[in-house]
């Protein structure tokens, strides 16, 4: 069941390009599963006209925890919002990552790291590699278990020197499962990665594209499948199986 | 709350769904009881199967939208053995459009026979602002003469009251005037305008095919003034479709002279807003309808 709900903000922290926000959202946050996202109207005017998707990065409680790098227009004027303030949200929307009972492996790029505030969480034992361009691009990593948080930066002022693909390669991947999300050219250079070194792995990545509705209906968010065909972004994903989709740079 | 009365249908309020921005019904299931609305819309079908054109098939402007989807559907044969097995309209407990399109003339007139035949349908919108692959990519609506010819064969073999959609980049009431003489139901003004959009950083067409279709709060204006413009050139009932947003915008639209309103790019934003927009006109209209301006 999805619902558009009324969200009151309960807390809201702006650092640098982040904003942590937790909103008061008792049905959303009763059916969310890991890996589902909200559609936010930021703002109650027309402009922007389009709701924002944003990834569900944990649900304490009747809340439910947004991890959003402020970019554009929509993202700006969030960050402009104050406790007590509401926002409508509509979700929870798409699939989630499933739940299974293996060993997994988190590899995020940038604010692709949201959604594994609360997977950390059910995957007790689970590691998390994730790239950022450079220092000033860590969001806050309070929401994660940061004993288990593995950073890489391309310039190497935080972290490893190199991409999250070089922290992959000293890892085995034996006998384990890949949840991965971060922006397409990373998915991509992921894919090409276990293509190469692991071809038969288990792996599911969570997407992004345009949205208009983020449940189905404008058919506007479609991303190419390997079979030829077109997913929706919203409905059919976020979560893909790796090998069903296509990845190239796009 | 007034009635509608098209040919022999009711309408129980003038509030119907857009075609193509509301699927086959699925997506707003969790939203709202279909049977609370008027009518619904359901996605153009054509002939065959279309996968519809690449990403990107969206971008945002201000208040409004503008989309390249490219009439994605699952064909007819595949909605019409979908249709005839589950029968689900029946249940909605409202008026049932189903919308066609064709690559050629005669396709609207096979498809207005078969989609006749379905259990459970009310009504046929016919979808002529679509491209005609026989005629270099322009659309059905283009030439007068085009209009009144489809429209007189598909009323020939439709058994169902037939409504006609237009495109506003042509000459709306000459088209309308032709969609009346050719003694179609009602006309529905209109499809989204033509836009394009340019990405000025890499200096490129953000649409694979360049121009997209421009929908949304932000051409209500234009779409007020076509319906009132035919509005007073024809007595054929109006449906109108174009950047309503809220109860006061419908309402608007039945002052300008249309018979019935559809919701589209808005109910991406405010899932609910075709319920809203029904709970309004009973508060403000009751079981009174608007008087159309002069
Ligand atoms: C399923 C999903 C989950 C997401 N989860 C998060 C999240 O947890 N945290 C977060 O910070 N961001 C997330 N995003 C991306 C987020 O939706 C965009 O950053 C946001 O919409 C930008 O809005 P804006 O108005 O600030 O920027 P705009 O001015 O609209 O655009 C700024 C930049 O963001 C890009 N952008 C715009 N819309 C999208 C979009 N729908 N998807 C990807 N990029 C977009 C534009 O191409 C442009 O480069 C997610 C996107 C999707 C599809
Ligand atoms: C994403 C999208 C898809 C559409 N698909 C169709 C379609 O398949 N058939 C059709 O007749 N109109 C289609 N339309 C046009 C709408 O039905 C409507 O006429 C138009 O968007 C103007 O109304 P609005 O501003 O309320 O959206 C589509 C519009 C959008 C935004
Ligand atoms: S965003 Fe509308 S169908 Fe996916």
């Amino acid at each position: 069941m999805k619902y558009e709900e009324r969200a009151t903000i309960r807390s809201l922290r702006r650092e640098g390009k982040y904003l942590l926000l937790s909103l008061f959202s008792p049905r959303i946050a009763r059916e969310a599963r890991p890996g589902q996202f909200v559609n936010v109207r930021v703002s109650d005017t027309l402009d922007p006209l389009l709701r924002r998707p944003l990834s569900i990065a944990d649900v304490v409680g009747e809340e439910v925890r947004l991890l959003v790098q402020i970019r554009g227009k929509g993202t700006r004027l969030l960050a402009e919002k104050v406790v007590g303030d509401t926002l409508s949200l509509v979700g929870p929307l798409g699939n989630g990552f499933p739940m299974m009972e293996r060993e997994v492996i988190f590899v995020a790029g940038g604010v692709g790291v949201a959604p594994f505030a609360w997977l950390m969480r059910l995957f007790p034992s689970a590691r998390l590699l994730v790239g950022f361009r450079s220092c000033e691009m860590i969001p806050p990593l309070d929401w994660f278990d940061e004993k288990r948080v593995m950073i890489a930066t391309d310039d190497g002022s935080a972290g490893e020197k190199g991409t999250v693909l070089d922290m992959m390669k000293k890892v085995s991947l034996k006998d384990k499962v890949i949840f991965a999300c971060g922006p397409h050219r990373m998915l991509a250079a992921l894919s090409d990665f276990l293509e190469k070194n692991s071809p038969d792995i288990e792996a599911y990545f969570s997407t992004e594209s345009m949205m208009a509705c983020g449940f189905g209906a404008c058919k506007g968010c479609v991303l190419p499948k390997r079979d030829g065909e077109y997913a929706l972004c919203c409905s059919d994903g976020p979560v893909f199986a790796w090998r069903e989709m296509v990845w190239e740079t796009r | 709350m007034f009635e509608t009365k098209i040919g022999s249908l009711i309408f129980k309020n003038p509030v119907l769904t857009a075609s193509g921005t509301w699927g086959m019904g699925e997506p707003f299931a969790d939203f709202y009881e279909y049977g609370l609305l008027g009518g619904v819309v359901l996605k153009t079908l054509t002939p065959s199967p279309r996968k519809g054109n690449p990403p990107p098939r969206l971008y945002e402007t201000p208040a409004g939208l503008l989309n390249s989807i490219g009439l994605e559907n699952e064909g007819f044969d595949a909605f019409e053995r979908r249709i005839c097995e589950e029968n689900p309209f029946s249940l909605w407990k409202t008026n049932v459009i189903v919308s066609i399109a064709g690559d050629e003339e005669e396709d609207f007139v096979r498809l207005s026979e078969r989609a006749s035949r379905l259990p459970g349908i009310a009504a046929i919108e016919v979808n002529l602002s679509c491209p005609n692959v026989h005629a270099g990519g322009v659309t059905f609506d283009a030439r007068k003469e085009d209009v009144y010819r489809i429209v007189s064969k598909v009323m020939e073999k439709a058994s169902l009251p037939v409504f006609v959609k237009l495109s506003p980049q042509h000459d709306l009431v000459g088209n309308a005037k032709e969609v009346e003489r050719a003694k179609a139901c009602a006309v529905t003004i209109s499809n989204t305008f033509l836009g394009l959009a340019i990405d000025s950083q890499k200096k490129s067409f953000v649409f694979a095919r360049k121009f997209a279709g421009f929908s949304g709060p932000a051409v209500k204006p234009l779409a007020l003034a076509n319906v009132y413009r035919v509005a007073q050139a024809v007595s054929l009932p109006i449906i109108a479709s174009g950047g309503v947003a809220s109860g006061e915008d419908a309402l608007e639209f039945l002052l300008a002279g249309a018979s019935l309103v559809e919701i589209g790019t808005m109910a991406f934003v405010k899932p609910r807003l075709p319920v809203e927009v029904v709970e309004f006109l009973e508060k403000s209209c009751g079981n009174v309808r608007p008087t159309p301006l002069p």
